[in-house]
Order: C-alpha cells, then sequence, then structure tokens
C-alpha cells in the first residue's frame, strides 16, 4: 500500500504533479476543445467536464502531498489508500462524464470519442492500480458503469457503442488483475532480495569482525608468548659459557621459571578458545545464585584474605535461568579482575532484580577504570596499569572470556566506574520462572573395569614357604584366585579337585624340595591337565641349557625373585 | 634393576623422556627403539626388558600392533601404549591384550615417572572411564582438591597433609597443569564435574 503512494515520487515533477497526471488534464483540455471546435459540442459542458478533471487530478495530487507530510505509520495506512483509491474513483467517474457532457445529438462520432477516451483511461489504471487492487477496480468501475449505462439509454448506435463498452469491463479487470499480481510478485521478490542482501552483509560484516578479531587475539598471544621464549634464549646462551655452580643454578630457575610462564599463557590462551566449546554445550536451567555466590565466594576467599581485603557477599534467593557452570566461569573471572585491581576496601558480589532479568553486581573499591578505557577493558591482554605486561598480574584475558562467554549466552555485561574509586560489573541474565533444579546428585563413580587379572585362577608350587605367603599376598591384591602348594603331588590333588573348566596358571618352582624338578612336574601336569592349564618355570638359577629345556617344552621362564610386572604379564594371558 | 623399552618415532621426545625417567626412578634403565622392526629386535636381543611402552602412531605399522604381536611371542613381558591422545577405546583394545597401560603423553614426567614406578610394582596404569584426566591423579593430589573444595587454604591443607604449604603450591602448580585450568576455583569446579573427587 505503501508503494501505492510512493512508487512515483522519484519522476514527480515540480509540486508533486506527475507527469501522467500533466499529460490527463492537457489532454482532456484538448479534446475537450476540439470536440467544441470541431464537431460543434456545446462549450459550457465540455468546459465543466474538463474542470472536473482537473479537479479530481488536483485532489489525487492533494492527497499524494499530505501523505508525504504525514508519513502515517502503518496502523493509519489502509485507511489513507483507501481514501486515495476513492479519489481515484472519482477521477474515474470524471472522465465517464465525458460520455454524457460532450456528445453532440445525432453525431455518432462524437459518441465514439468520449468511449474511446474511456478505455484509454481503464488502460492507464491498469498501469497505475497495480499498487492496489482497490484503486484499480475503483477507477475502471467508475469509468465504464455510468458512460455505458448512459449509452444503453438511447436506441440505436449509442446503445451499441455503450454495450461494447461495457463487454469490454470484464476483460480490463482481468488484465488489470493479472498486471497487480505479477507486479506483486516482483515486488516481493525485490523485497526478498534486498533482505537476502541485507543478511548477507551483516554476515560478511560479522566474519570480517571475528577475522579481525582472531588476527589481533593471536598477535596479541604471539607477542606475549615470545617474550619468554627471547629470555629462553638468552639464559640458555648464559648457560652455554660454562658459568660457576650457584650462577648456573639460578639461570636454571629462571629457565624453569619461562618455561612455566609459556606453559600458563598457553593453557589461558587455550581456555579462551575452549569458551565456544563451553557455550555449545551449555545447558541452562534454574539455578539458585544464593548457592553459587558461596561456592564462589569460598574459592576467593583465601585469595582475598592473603592481599587483606573483605569479601562480601549479599545473600540472596534469587534463581536465574543460567548454564551454572558458565556463570560460575564467568563470575570467577570477575572477581579474580576485582581482587587483583582492589588495593583497599573489599570486593562484594550480589544480586538484585531488574524486571525479567537479574543484575549480578560485582562491586569493587579498586582503582577503577577511566572513562575512555570502558570499551577496551574486555579486549584480549588489555592489561591497564600492567605496561610491563608482568606475566605475576595475569594475561589480560580474564575479561575477554567474559565477554565471550557472556555474549554466547546472550546476558547483558553493565559497567560502572570512577577511577580511584572501584569499579562496578554487573551481568544480566534471566531470571528463572521455575523453581530451582536440585543440583544433581554426584553420580558414583563407576567401578573401574576389572584389571586384566582379576578372577584368574593361580597354583603356585614353591618348597618355601615364605615365598609361597608372598606369593599368595601379591596375588590377592590383583584379585586372582591364588592356591599355593609346597609339592608336586598336593598339586595335582588340588588341580583335580577344583572345577574341572577352570583354567589356571601354574607357577613351578624349578626346584623342589622331594628331587622332583619343576620342568617334570610342568610335564606331569600337562599330561594330566592338558588343556586347562598355562605353565610357567620359576628358577633363581641362569643356566643356558635349563632355558632351552624350558623352551623345548614350551615353558616360560621367570626369574627369582619375581619381578611383579611380569608376573602379572603372565598372568594377564 | 629394571629395564624398560620405549617405542616412539620422535627422537626428542624418546631421548626427553629416557632422561626424565631414569633420572626419577632409580635403577631405571630405558632403552628406546624408532619403530617397530626395531623394537621387536630389541626385545628379543635384550631379556631384561620388563615392559614395552609404545606410542600409537610409529612410522611402520602401528603401536597396538606392535605391542599385541609381543604379547604372543614375550609372554613375561608386559607392554603398554603413551600417545598423544588416548581414547577409552583404545585403552579397553590394550586391556583385553593383556596390556597394562594405555598412557597420555600429556603426562607431566613426575605423573609418568609415578606411574612407571606402579607398573614395574605390579599395577596397571588405566586413564578410568569417568574420571578422564583425573584417572592419574595422585591420592595427595586429590586430598588437596578435596580440601580445596571445603574452602581451606593451602597452610592449612599443608598443615592437614603433614607438608609445607611451598610443596602444596607446587602440588597445585601439577594440577593446574593436569586439568587445564589457571586456578584453583577451575580446577576445583573440573574436578568436581569430572568426579575425580
Amino acid at each position: 500500500m505503501r508503494l501505492y503512494f510512493t512508487e512515483f515520487s522519484p519522476s514527480s515533477g515540480p509540486g508533486g504533479v506527475r507527469p501522467l497526471q500533466f499529460l490527463a488534464m492537457l489532454g482532456s483540455g484538448a479534446i475537450a476543445l476540439a470536440m467544441t471546435l470541431l464537431l460543434g459540442a456545446a462549450p459550457g459542458p465540455a468546459f465543466a467536464w474538463w474542470l472536473s478533471i482537473v479537479a479530481s487530478e488536483i485532489a489525487i495530487i492533494a492527497v499524494n502531498w499530505l501523505y508525504r507530510a504525514h508519513t502515517p505509520d502503518d496502523s493509519r495506512l489502509r485507511a489513507w489508500a483507501l481514501a486515495k483509491a476513492a479519489l481515484a474513483g472519482l477521477s474515474g467517474l470524471a472522465w465517464s462524464a465525458s460520455q454524457i457532457a460532450l456528445p453532440v445529438a445525432g453525431d455518432p462520432v462524437s459518441a465514439i470519442i468520449p468511449a474511446w477516451m474511456i478505455l484509454t483511461f481503464c488502460a492507464g489504471a491498469i498501469w497505475a492500480g497495480a499498487f492496489y487492487t482497490p484503486a484499480l477496480v475503483a477507477m475502471q468501475l467508475c469509468a465504464v458503469l455510468p458512460a455505458g449505462v448512459w449509452l444503453l439509454r438511447h436506441p440505436g448506435f449509442d446503445r451499441a457503442v455503450g454495450f461494447c463498452l461495457l463487454a469490454t469491463l470484464p476483460m480490463m479487470l482481468a488484465i488489470g488483475r493479472q498486471a497487480a499480481r505479477r507486479y506483486r510478485s516482483a515486488v516481493n521478490d525485490k523485497i526478498e532480495i534486498g533482505l537476502l542482501l541485507a543478511q548477507q552483509k551483516s554476515y560478511t560484516s560479522r566474519i570480517e569482525q571475528l577475522n579481525a578479531e582472531r588476527a589481533r587475539f593471536f598477535g596479541a598471544a604471539a607477542h606475549d608468548l615470545r617474550q619468554p621464549l627471547h629470555a629462553m634464549g638468552l639464559y640458555l646462551s648464559l648457560l652455554r659459557d660454562n658459568p660457576g655452580a650457584g650462577e648456573r643454578e639460578s639461570l636454571v630457575d629462571s629457565l624453569a621459571a619461562c618455561a612455566a610462564s609459556l606453559d600458563a599463557q598457553f593453557n589461558a590462551i587455550i581456555g579462551v578458545q575452549e569458551t565456544s566449546a563451553l557455550i555449545a554445550r551449555a545447558k541452562v536451567h534454574p539455578t539458585e545464585l544464593g548457592a553459587l555466590f558461596e561456592r564462589l565466594a569460598v574459592q576467593a576467599r583465601p585469595k582475598a584474605a592473603e592481599a587483606g581485603l573483605q569479601l562480601r557477599v549479599v545473600r540472596t534467593g534469587l534463581v536465574a535461568d543460567v548454564a551454572p557452570d558458565i556463570l560460575e566461569r564467568v563470575l570467577n573471572n570477575l572477581l579474580s579482575n576485582a581482587l587483583r585491581y582492589t588495593k583497599t576496601g573489599g570486593v562484594l558480589i550480589g544480586a538484585r532484580r531488574r524486571g525479567p532479568l537479574i543484575a549480578i553486581q560485582v562491586i569493587d573499591s579498586g582503582v577503577g577504570i577511566p572513562d575512555d578505557r570502558r570499551a577496551d577493558v574486555f579486549e584480549d591482554f588489555l592489561q591497564l596499569g600492567n605496561p610491563e605486561r608482568n606475566r605475576a598480574r595475569g594475561f589480560g584475558l580474564g575479561l575477554g572470556i567474559v565477554r565471550r562467554l557472556c555474549d554466547g549466552m546472550g546476558w547483558g555485561v553493565e559497567l560502572r566506574s570512577h577511577v580511584g574509586r572501584g569499579s562496578a560489573f554487573a551481568v544480566l541474565v534471566p531470571a528463572a520462572r521455575g523453581t530451582a533444579r536440585a543440583a544433581t546428585p554426584a553420580t558414583v563413580a563407576a567401578a573401574p573395569p576389572p584389571s586384566a587379572v582379576q578372577g584368574r585362577k593361580a597354583l603356585v608350587i614353591d618348597d618355601d614357604a615364605g615365598v609361597r605367603d608372598a606369593m599368595r599376598k601379591l596375588l590377592a591384591r590383583w584379585g586372582v584366585e591364588a592356591q599355593v602348594c609346597a609339592d608336586g603331588e598336593s598339586a595335582l590333588a588340588a588341580l583335580a579337585a577344583g572345577d574341572p573348566e577352570a583354567r589356571w596358571h601354574v607357577l613351578i618352582d624349578y626346584r623342589l624340595g622331594d628331587g622332583e624338578t619343576g620342568l617334570d612336574l610342568a610335564g606331569r601336569i600337562r599330561a594330566r591337565f592338558g588343556e586347562r592349564t598355562t605353565c610357567a618355570l620359576v628358577t633363581g638359577e641362569v643356566d643356558a641349557a635349563l632355558d632351552s629345556r624350558a623352551a623345548a617344552q614350551d615353558l616360560v621362564v621367570l626369574r627369582k625373585p619375581v619381578e611383579p610386572i611380569r608376573l602379572r604379564a603372565l598372568l594377564a594371558r | 634393576m629394571a629395564r624398560i623399552l620405549f617405542v616412539d618415532d620422535h627422537p626428542i621426545y624418546r631421548d626427553g623422556l629416557r632422561r626424565a625417567l631414569e633420572a626419577r626412578i632409580e635403577g631405571l634403565e630405558v632403552v628406546v627403539a624408532s619403530g617397530a622392526t626395531e623394537a621387536r629386535a630389541t626385545v628379543a636381543a635384550n631379556a631384561a626388558i620388563a615392559l614395552v611402552l609404545a606410542d600409537y602412531r610409529l612410522v611402520e605399522g602401528d603401536g597396538f600392533e606392535l605391542i599385541s604381536s609381543l604379547r604372543a611371542t614375550h609372554p613375561s613381558v608386559a607392554v603398554g601404549l603413551l600417545c598423544g591422545e588416548p581414547t577409552q577405546a583404545l585403552a579397553a583394545q590394550v586391556r583385553a591384550i593383556g596390556g597394562v597401560a594405555c598412557l597420555p603423553k600429556e603426562l607431566d614426567t613426575d605423573d609418568l615417572a609415578e606411574a612407571v614406578q606402579s607398573i614395574l610394582d605390579g599395577d596397571e596404569a588405566f586413564p578410568s572411564p569417568v574420571a578422564g584426566a583425573g584417572a592419574l591423579m595422585s591420592e595427595r593430589r586429590r586430598d588437596i582438591l578435596t580440601f580445596a573444595s571445603k574452602g581451606w587454604p593451602d597452610k592449612v591443607i599443608g598443615e592437614e597433609l603433614g607438608i609445607t604449604e611451598s610443596t602444596v603450591r607446587n602440588h597445585w602448580h601439577h594440577i593446574f597443569r593436569r586439568l587445564g585450568v589457571s586456578n584453583r576455583t577451575e580446577a576445583v569446579t573440573r574436578a568436581l564435574r569430572q568426579k575425580i573427587i
């Protein structure tokens, strides 16, 4: 509808008269004159008719002018459009009146000319009214109907012309509708393209922004990381010069400090990069702020006490709809920041309801932030009052992380500050509609999966009671079901008495009391229990011949004292 | 006197690990190999090797393939992986073939030495599925985290554990590194979330 008023504006002539309107007034005047002079039409009605055309066009110019003067909002637009459509209908009536005012009785040609003008007007209406269908319909109906009906009154030629004029009306209306539809879809396409372009532009600028931010971030990170690296190079070259013992020790300490600084900086940088992952997995649910504050205070209090500062928590029963881990990280960063920049006094954390939001405030009595640096403090690697970039005072990433997390979660951050009196940061989070969900109870840590040797069965055959006892204890610690025997006969009995399906690891001492060797016993055990047993020989002797005999029997040899690691590896088979 | 074989295709890391472990574990000798073939030959020629730790990514084949084949040929040699980012699935595979360790390379040398020592004493070293990074968090550091979660300052924690405040701080440094955090609050939060404490 707005287009109905504005579409012609660019081509509007002086005083808001459109060329088309000007031509219409001029043309109708010329025709009235021609019909009066050439066909002998009555001058009075012809002039009156021409005036009515001019008046209707002036009315339309006036409504356009008023529209521009008022620029009504969308709710009033419909009334304006209907008013203009009504005026357009009046102009249609004026053209229709030509059929009454101009013809000369008995001259058929003088009836044709107005009809021809009316058709021309209708064709023009298709173009002018395409922006607004009611105007189109009003113009065509008002122009054709009265003239057509008027002509029908006279029999003969007039009636034929009137009938034909009326017959064109449905066609004119249909063409008009078609044009309006086509025009509308063209306009919609244009609007859509416009929206898409705007969207693309905003994406592009966002990407450019992110790129610039990333470049800034890595530039600053590289600068900060290079310092300890340079220092390391210097210390190393000093070390190469073979300094005295004391000097060397201090150089090594310095190197260690550089390495630690690099490590800490990497962690801090990775912490920043992790924020996006943190936001992606954020789970928002009603969270009691009071408990969260307590948790934060418990952590921050030792640091505050160390610095001789007071940390106060304002008790609150407010519940917010937030991802508690992210909020905790934001507030933790704000608290550390507040403590870092406060020399005397203290830091306070509290929350206050603000409409549908909750403002969580961290207020300090610290050095404050000058007005012109307000926006800068959320930049990465920026530290006010630390021009020498003393790394013991942090890396300047805390507030950058706060900004990233809050941006990601759609939380507002406010900052008020007076230099020398302190700063107040506020994080605006949505208040919860429901009640707080009880913190999910920590799930009981699942027992670690059983070790590979757990539940295995082992039979230890050794004639030394001390060895038997030590082995039993070690195997019990691993969860191995162990049996110990002093000699071959009891071992065979134990195997026979046990579960016939069970698999056994049999560890046989090479020197058994009654003269039988472990090799012999292994042979006997294998002969009777074959597949169910895996035998290994335990010996204190280093004897290549023994090793090769054991290998020939496909027996693993363990040396005494048995290394637990090897025993375990063996039992894990 | 224990001897272990470390298989890794990165010479600097290989050498660094050898020095670090030999300095920290009394009587330990670390031999190194750069690939699977060299490793197999070394184990065959060197009966004193009790443990083979391999990186997963090797120039020829992978570490898991290597330790699986060693299990079959040398049943009394313990095997394990020491690799960049061990997953639970990989750890389960190692466990299934009777391996004793699946350790992340990001362990600091003290923790790694602790883990190797415990393996030599007959224990296993696997990251547990629930605790993640905390699986190899020592008892002491867990205690420190637990006390810190109650809001105790380092001084009090030190008194409770019978160690000095500076030792507690030293432990914090390791804890931060292990958990990838930069301060106590984050450490405690992460430890709680990962069910380390």
